[in-house]
């Protein structure tokens, strides 16, 4: 052939070559943005659901459903134990179960030389790929889960690993790369921030619920106390806005009535009123709680009582 | 890397044809940077005079396509450093006063500033002009002085309606920008994002790469991720500041009561004891916060689920804060017309005869007292 002649192909074959390196860089970046799309949105509806608990309990679910992932194993960092907590196989759901099972018969001690006991420690992500540093994966894990090799990383929460995710695609006959790596790590973060905000919110309420406990208590103690006290005068006409201590037995009647959002009309009828009587509790009841509307007063009677 | 089925046969056909080119021995398995070798392989093979402009063009768009693409993701990992260093601050207040220096540092935005919405207008707390930090302060004054009305057509109340990032690629003709605020900052085109908190929009982020200049799609996405970042962080450290607030005050109260019932008790009966006036306990302190009312956000998505929609529910716990129709058309930036149509059918649904017996239902739910 020519010089010329092979120039020629040489500048095609090279050509050709570039125009495939492009298709190739266009899947990998399409790839990679839809990977992690997907996992914000994952990240997203884990964030609607609002207890601790039930985040937990989809988590490992709603990665498998939104990666090339096909099973995920979330387990909880207790001391130096690993003690699983869910298991989703996109393959065989029964499978799983009975997996889950067989892992938590016995929690799974952290400790060197594992990888899962550096991800905890180091906080961070690997990629485990068996049968090379099966020495450092850990052995019982494998036997149950059968796995090539898996992706394993720190679910931080304040700066403590409070929870190990496993993900792997052997049924998928693949070993993780960079990008499951990044999936992982990624969905780990997000999933720490919904946790550790649901949890903060169940806390304030739980803190809530029982200072309101505590101060029924106290209110019923003194309510005893002020009937064996000599001093019974203390009980003054006009409460504070937005209590019910100001309204009068026949009020309370009205307020009671009115929040299950009868009308005047039918209030009139059940107290065996007339109608004009109760139009005028009514606007005795919202002057001294202090309401603009009728669903105002049903609130700030509420409010009062938190 | 993964690649699908038929691209993956084509990269092994075109190695093989490559490498029979250039009289290399033939390999079972191949990749990209075998694909990379040969193309320099052959490169190099052509001599540089003779090589058509059609490959130099071809080149040149690979490496363009190779650097937007890395450009995209290198961005949106600076907004996650960003992001992780503003976790650090704990002040919820503080938090959000350094989110425009934070954000600009952190991405190739030039200037930022942050609003809160309070009462159906957007308050601007604070801004960030890089290298110019007393524009920054001039146009902050100039924003906090007339702060903006989220009314219909604007942009920024379509925001806190869709909860998406948005930008403006020309704010000169359009039509829904607001005019001072364009003409203060001088945008030509500007990125905005809402800070939305649980199921309320608590503030607005806008942001731009100075006077005049143009942005693109990746602009909005990193403007995105960085609001939401934001906004859950913010979270976050309100939550923490409220309850560490709550424990101070009770654990003040108590050590007061402690304190006060011993006095009391163990006061000697002297002739000057009697007449004591009741001592009120210590004022707590007002709240910190700037957001409020975390309690019950998240639970009553829980109760209500499947019975009402999220823009429902948002409409009935505003009903039972005690709001009126007006009120909640402000707070959650709709017109009193889609108000009224929402309380229609929580009223239906709840099978609630009115206003008073929905928030009753609501409150009851939320197991709270009711008359």
């Amino acid at each position: 052939m020519s010089v010329a002649g092979e120039t020629a192909d040489a500048e095609r074959a090279l050509a050709e070559l570039l125009a495939l390196e492009r298709e190739i860089v266009e899947a990998a970046y399409v790839r990679r943005a839809d990977a992690l799309e997907r996992v914000s949105d994952a990240v997203r509806r884990l964030g609607e659901i609002g207890s601790p608990q039930g985040i937990i309990e989809r988590a490992a679910e709603e990665l498998g459903m939104s990666s090339e992932f096909d099973r995920v194993m979330l387990g909880e960092v207790r001391g130096d134990e690993l003690h699983p907590r869910a298991l989703w196989s996109g393959q065989d759901p029964d499978d799983a179960t009975a997996a889950l099972e067989e892992l938590r018969r016995a929690p799974f001690r952290l400790e060197y030389p594992s990888i899962e006991d550096e991800v905890a420690r180091r906080q961070r992500t690997e990629i485990v790929e068996a049968p090379a540093p099966r020495a450092r994966a850990n052995r019982r894990l494998a036997e149950v889960l059968g796995w090539n090799g898996y992706v394993v990383t720190a679910l931080v929460v304040q700066g403590n690993a409070v929870g190990l995710l496993h993900a792997d695609a052997t049924a998928s006959g693949r070993l993780p790369d960079a990008l499951d790596a990044e999936v992982a790590t990624r969905y780990a973060e997000g999933l720490a921030g919904v946790f550790e905000r649901a949890v903060l919110r169940e806390m304030l309420q739980l803190h809530h619920h029982e200072l309101r406990s505590a101060v029924e208590w106290m209110s019923a103690r003194l309510g005893q106390l002020a009937t064996g006290a000599a001093d019974v005068s203390a009980a003054s006409d006009l409460g504070e806005a937005g209590t019910t201590d100001a309204l009068t037995a026949r009020e309370l009647d009205v307020l009671r009535l009115l929040a299950r959002g009868q009308t005047n009309l039918e209030i009139a009828r059940e107290l065996v009123v007339r109608e004009g009587t109760i139009k005028y509790h009514v606007k005795n009841i919202l002057r001294k709680m202090g309401a603009t509307s009728r669903a105002d007063a049903v609130s700030r009677y509420a409010r009062a009582r938190r | 890397m993964k690649l699908d089925d038929e691209l993956e046969r084509r990269l092994t056909d075109q190695v093989a044809r490559a490498r029979e080119l250039l009289e290399l021995p033939a390999q079972p398995e191949t990749d990209l940077d075998e694909l990379r070798a040969l193309i320099a392989a052959l490169r190099d093979r052509l001599p540089a005079t003779e090589l058509g402009g059609s490959i130099e063009e071809q080149e040149s768009a690979l490496e363009r396509l190779r650097q937007r693409f890395e450009a995209r993701f290198e961005a949106l990992d600076r907004v996650q450093a960003a992001i992780a260093e503003l976790r650090e601050v704990t002040s919820p207040r503080e938090m959000l006063l350094r989110a425009p220096a934070v954000l600009c540092a952190g991405s190739s935005f030039e200037r930022a500033f942050l609003s809160l919405v309070k009462g159906g207008r957007m308050v601007a707390e604070a801004a960030h002009f890089a290298g110019d930090e007393r524009a920054a302060v001039t146009v902050l004054a100039e924003l906090q002085a007339n702060p903006l009305r989220l009314e219909h057509p604007l942009i920024e109340t379509e925001l806190l309606r869709r909860r998406r990032a948005t930008i403006v690629v020309d704010a000169n003709v359009h039509p829904r920008v607001d005019r001072e605020v364009a003409r203060l900052m001088g945008w030509r085109s500007y990125a905005a994002a809402p800070l939305v908190v649980g199921s309320q929009v608590v503030g607005v982020i806008h942001a731009d790469r100075g006077a005049g200049q143009s942005l693109d799609v990746l602009d909005r996405d990193v403007l995105w991720e960085f609001a939401t970042g934001l906004a859950q962080a913010y979270e976050s450290s309100v939550l923490r500041r409220t309850l560490r607030d709550e424990r101070d005050q009770m654990r003040e109260f108590l050590e007061w009561q402690r304190a006060r019932s011993s006095e009391l008790t163990d006061a000697p009966v002297t002739l000057a004891a009697g007449g004591h006036a009741p001592l009120p306990p210590p004022v707590p302190p007002p709240a910190t916060a700037g957001w409020v009312g975390a309690e019950n956000r998240r639970d009553d998505r829980v109760v209500f689920e499947g019975l009402l929609t999220r823009r429902e529910l948002d409409v009935l716990r505003l009903l039972a804060e005690g709001a009126t129709n007006h009120q909640v058309a402000d707070a959650l930036v709709i017109s009193s017309g889609t108000v009224k149509f929402h309380v229609g059918s929580i009223l239906r649904k709840l099978h609630a005869a009115n206003r008073a017996e929905a928030v009753t239902r609501y409150l009851r739910l939320m197991g709270m007292r009711v008359p």
